[in-house]
């Protein structure tokens, strides 16, 4: 039992060093981020949109930052309530090159029924403003566009006045 | 060739790869824990590396949904899109490399296993494969129902080939029936021949049972996975020692049967050419040569292997339970965590 328990250990490890190596090798490859700056260095991508309005509860900076250069450009901001640490904003920002489907892939909290799906003119922008449950039960809303080659999408866990107000913050 | 790898079947095509790989190693961690050697043993253990992994992935995405997704492969023990993503100077050399073990995989397949097998079973179809419609000799007639006394076998199950090689093999489907060559018939004993018509009848007994069936419908399915390849050979061959054994238990006669498979052992390897260097011979031999030389290899080092373990009755039954479970609840438990 105990040689099996020390040989299981050793496949573990490998399989660990084989996951870490390619990380210290390609430092552009998917990963958690401490800041939005080293996150925009790591994915080649200096043009993120970031929210100058938050409701209430929420703040600057995000709790999770996550990009990568492949296989497409990504970056993801979340941020979280501070009296639950549930999430409730995701900003993701996308490469076209990955597409709709796997830019979605990116958000940790997905819809699980849209209500309402309506075409809404973001300072000038086409968007696509979508309401509904979200896969953990709550009310969320989301907003998508492109922009420069992005595909932005801001999905807030509430319905869409506050949303719209944080996607305007974003953008000129 | 990026979103396929992202989508659930490229996924699983890629998963079930390294699956096997991480279950064909951990049951090797266990055969030298536990000191597991017998046959029946390592053959159940290894239906863990044909059946988890074709079946685990589905499981996985049902028990978590997201579990392709970026923040599944954050916390993830080993995230395989980080060596596909990975380019050495602009070439995407593991993407590469997982295409051509793949694609090399599916011809081995084909061309040794599919095709031989339809070209059989289409002989079978037709009748063709049964040479045992002609009159045989009284005397082997006579060696055959001698070697058959005590063997749960009817004597019209017995086919002789008109072959002057040495064959003998059997067909576990529908008809049952064993086939021995005039060439054997001539070479070997009676209790030589008793020993190996029992080894044959192991196999048409364990036909019966579906789990090898199944196992081997789920290697095809991997056509394109090397591991199941090469896992499915060695539990083939461990099934020809389970036979050994079977034969030994049947006819008290491992030296008889230990005789009979000496005798199926290739020739050494002639030179064509003569004389001259042997580097030199092998450069002058065609693939094909080198091909059949391979496989003349193999089949003798599996009748050696068969040969050094061939002895008197001996218990196979170690307790495998608690070792199984463990081994069991290991590969799933990692696997769960390579994306």
């Amino acid at each position: 039992m105990v040689y099996m328990a020390v040989m299981a250990a050793g496949v573990v490890a490998f399989l660990a060093a084989l996951n870490w190596f390619p990380s210290l090798v390609r430092p552009d490859l998917a990963r958690r981020y401490a800041t939005v700056e080293d996150a925009m260095r790591a994915a080649g991508y200096h043009g993120i949109l970031v929210p100058k309005y938050f409701p209430e509860g929420l703040s600057w900076p995000p709790a999770f930052i996550f990009a990568q250069k492949r296989p497409f450009r990504a970056v993801v901001l979340e941020f979280t309530e501070p009296k639950t640490m549930r999430t409730a904003l995701i900003v993701v920002q996308s490469s076209l090159k990955g597409g709709a489907a796997e830019a979605e892939k990116l958000q940790r909290i997905r819809f699980a029924r849209i209500r309402e799906q309506t075409g809404y003119r973001l300072k000038g922008r086409d968007a696509v403003l979508q309401v509904g449950i979200c896969g953990d039960g709550r009310p969320c809303s989301r907003i998508i566009w492109k922009e420069g080659g992005f595909y932005s999408s801001v999905l807030y866990m509430s319905y869409p006045v506050e949303l719209i107000r944080i996607a305007d913050s974003m953008v000129r | 060739m990026d979103s396929f790898i992202s989508s659930y079947w490229g996924m699983y095509a890629v998963q079930t790869v390294l699956h096997s790989i991480i279950a064909s190693a951990l049951i090797d961690c266990a055969f030298i824990a536990w000191d597991i050697r017998g046959p029946r043993m390592t053959q159940r253990f290894r239906f863990l590396v044909i059946f988890l992994p074709a079946f685990s992935f589905p499981v996985y995405q049902l028990i978590r949904p997201g579990r392709g997704g970026v923040y599944f492969r954050l916390g993830s023990l080993l995230d395989s899109n980080k060596w596909f993503f990975f380019n050495f100077w602009g070439v995407p050399v593991f993407r590469m490399l997982l295409v051509l073990s793949a694609v090399i995989t599916a011809l081995i397949f084909i061309l040794q296993e599919f095709l031989p097998m339809v070209v059989h079973l289409m002989e079978q179809l037709r009748g063709d494969g049964a040479a045992g419609g002609q009159p045989v000799e009284e005397a082997f007639a006579l060696k055959i129902e001698d070697a058959l006394e005590g063997l749960p076998i009817r004597p019209g199950s017995i086919s002789v080939l008109d072959d002057e090689d040495l064959a003998l093999y059997s067909n576990t489907w529908r008809d049952p029936r064993i086939f021995v060559s005039r060439g054997l018939l001539r070479v070997l004993d009676k209790h030589q021949l008793q020993a190996a018509l029992a080894h044959e009848i192991g196999h048409i007994r364990r036909s019966r049972k579906p789990v090898l069936t199944i196992a081997y419908i789920v290697r095809v399915l991997m056509f394109y996975n090397p591991v199941a390849m090469i896992e499915f050979r060695k539990l083939a061959q461990e099934e020809e020692k389970i036979c050994d054994d079977f034969a030994v238990a049947l006819t008290g006669r491992p030296q008889a049967l230990r005789e009979a498979v000496g005798m199926l052992r290739p020739e050494p390897d002639e030179n064509p050419e003569g004389g001259g260097s042997q580097g030199k011979a092998v450069i002058r031999r065609g693939a094909r040569d080198i091909a059949a030389a391979f496989e003349r290899y193999s089949l003798d080092a599996l009748l050696k292997s068969r040969l050094r373990r061939i002895g008197p009755p001996a218990e196979d039954e170690t307790p495998w339970g608690v070792p199984f479970v463990i081994t069991f609840a290991l590969i799933a438990g990692i696997n769960y965590f390579v994306v």
